[in-house]
């Protein structure tokens, strides 16, 4: 398995394509930083919206690596299964395309193992690409701009965390986008089963991921019920509640709690059981295939 | 020694018969051809034998050991090119050689890779990519990444598909040269009747999924069983002239424009002589193997079939 693994591996890191991905985070990144460098203080006026003006708000305080990193993931989680489609989406349908399916298939190496691999060397990925988002957003940040405590905005207050009671949450928020873009990857490697060009899965992903997001988003009571909470879009986002702590009695953040982990549990088990299913369908399905490439 | 025995094998895509109750066996050392129009099912065949598609029916044995039981270690032992040799056109020629090396179980040294890429005549070309390559040199890369793991059995579905003369002349003379001096046995697809004759010792036709003939070529292209079609101006009259000679117990037919014989090679130039000799004025001769007839009368549109047998 471990040989398979490093062929997979190989392949995807020999693949010009694959860094796409690696360059357009980057400039993604770089263009939010240098926005923030240059105009931060309209970024923090925004956020903090009617309350600076009844509150002295120490601007340079506020606009540190950490603050800096928070926004970045706020504005790229949601577009990063994009490019995560590119590569799941291509790994069957990429080698059928080819006409490399019918040879690999013809090894002697189970269809199983095989496709166990190919999802690993793209679990493999995905974290690749968020460790390369982790640096850059992260480090490159604190470079840029220092470090300093966090300014948190939630939904009806502003939530402050010590510089000191940041790192563990990033290093959880960015373990647990792993666990949220693995999901999309494990839907496009489900969907990269039943084509013969890499086109139609990472179209069919990325649709997906967008009716699913909007469902997500849409304030309708009966689908706050009914459809919502069974969405993986729905829990995708369940990272930002690494930074969201327990107040004590005097209104404070305390440092090393989270609010409502069960909640995040929650989310982790659906999008783990949607890894589960969508993996173990495209296995079935790839066992039983006519290939005919 | 039977290295593959397919029983009764069938394939069905929704509505579409591919493959109609099947049987053949392969022995050890054979160059086995497998000849059919496009279309006739040989693909699909080789397919199975390769667990590339899954029979409707049927049963595949190879080296004894039932396909679908054995898989892995059947599949150790064959090397394969279907269709075109498509490779990762990313990688280079070396590259490409040993992941598949490896995925075939195979611990070859770099300087065994290639020496396998020398022997197909790549040697200048080892760190390449393959995007740069031309359809024969993916040919002979194909053929490479097929024997790298050193097979028993060696499968080669349509393997001249897209070469030049040059490029068909040289697969030609490495499938003979695996199959006498490696003592390979191989399985070669073709649509093509001369291309199989010239380096199989037993053949199978298949036409519509079905099996036509099965044989040694040296019994399926026997020259003691020579089909003759005469043209001749008046060809009823000639046959009523042939009873009272010794001829008519090689004629097979009469049509009004032909009389088709079968007999043996070496009496043509007699038949020639004796129509001559009966005031039967001749046009042509045209002499085929039975089985170069047969095949054409699969291969020919059927109104080419009807002007040959009519």
């Amino acid at each position: 398995m471990w040989q398979l693994l490093q062929i997979e591996l190989f392949k995807i890191f020999r693949k010009p394509r694959t860094y796409i991905s690696f360059g357009a985070i980057a400039a993604m990144v770089i263009i939010i930083q240098i926005a923030l460098k240059f105009d931060g203080q309209s970024y923090i006026e925004f956020i903090v919206g009617g309350l600076k003006d009844s509150l002295d708000i120490p601007y340079t305080h506020i606009l540190n690596g950490y603050f800096v990193c928070f926004i970045i993931l706020n504005l790229l989680l949601i577009h990063i299964p994009l490019l995560i489609a590119l590569v799941a989406g291509d790994s069957i349908a990429g080698e059928a395309n080819m006409g490399t399916l019918r040879l690999l298939a013809s090894k002697p190496v189970s269809r199983t193992k095989l496709m166990i691999a190919k999802f690993m060397a793209t679990v493999m990925y995905t974290a690749l690409l968020l460790l390369w988002l982790a640096f850059i957003a992260l480090l490159l940040s604190i470079l840029l701009f220092g470090t300093n405590d966090i300014l948190i905005a939630r939904n009806d207050a502003l939530e402050i965390i010590r510089s000191d009671d940041v790192m563990w949450r990033y290093l959880a928020a960015f373990a647990f986008a792993t666990l949220a873009l693995t999901t999309v990857a494990a839907l496009a490697f489900l969907l990269s089963v039943f084509a013969d060009n890499s086109i139609g899965p990472i179209v069919s992903t990325i649709s997906i991921v967008i009716v699913f997001t909007i469902l997500s988003e849409m304030q309708i009571p009966l689908y706050d019920r009914t459809i919502k909470p069974f969405l993986f879009t729905s829990h995708m986002l369940a990272w930002k509640g690494f930074f969201y702590s327990k107040i004590n009695a005097g209104g404070s953040s305390v440092p090393g709690t989270i609010e409502n982990i069960r909640a995040i549990g929650k989310s982790a088990l659906i999008l783990i059981l949607y890894i589960v299913g969508f993996v173990s369908t495209a296995i079935v399905v790839f066992n039983k295939k006519d290939i005919l490439s | 020694m039977s290295i593959v025995t397919v029983s009764h094998l069938t394939k069905k895509f929704r509505t579409h018969l591919a493959v109609d109750d099947l049987s053949f066996t392969v022995n050890e050392g054979d160059v086995y051809g497998f000849l059919g129009q496009n279309g006739a099912g040989k693909s699909t065949t080789i397919r199975m034998l390769l667990t590339l598609v899954t029979p409707t029916e049927g049963h595949i044995e190879l080296f004894g050991l039932d396909l679908k039981k054995e898989r892995k270690k059947i599949l150790n032992q064959v090397g394969a090119v279907i269709e075109k040799p498509d490779l990762y056109k990313y990688l280079s020629a070396f590259e490409n050689l040993s992941l598949f090396a490896r995925m075939s179980g195979s611990n070859i040294r770099k300087k065994e890779l290639i020496a396998q890429l020398e022997m197909v005549g790549l040697a200048g070309r080892v760190d390449d990519k393959v995007k740069t390559f031309s359809q024969g040199m993916k040919q002979r890369l194909g053929i490479a990444v097929a024997l790298v793991h050193n097979p028993r059995l060696i499968i080669l579905d349509e393997p001249t598909n897209g070469l030049d003369p040059q490029g068909i002349a040289d697969m030609r003379n490495l499938i003979l040269h695996l199959s006498r001096h490696q003592n390979k046995t191989i399985i070669i697809s073709s649509h093509l009747l001369h291309e199989i004759e010239q380096v199989s010792t037993r053949m199978l036709i298949i036409d519509e999924g079905k099996k036509m003939v099965e044989g040694t070529v040296a019994s399926l292209m026997d020259p003691s069983k020579t089909l003759v079609e005469a043209k001749v101006n008046d060809p009823k009259t000639a046959a009523i002239l042939l009873e009272n000679t010794g001829w008519t117990k090689w004629l097979q037919k009469t049509t009004d424009r032909v009389l088709i014989f079968q007999l043996p090679k070496e009496l043509i130039p007699d038949l020639n002589r004796e129509l001559v000799r009966l005031n039967i004025q001749v046009f042509s001769l045209q002499a085929k193997t039975s089985l170069e007839a047969y095949f054409l009368s699969l291969t020919r549109s059927k109104q080419n079939v009807a002007a040959f047998t009519d």
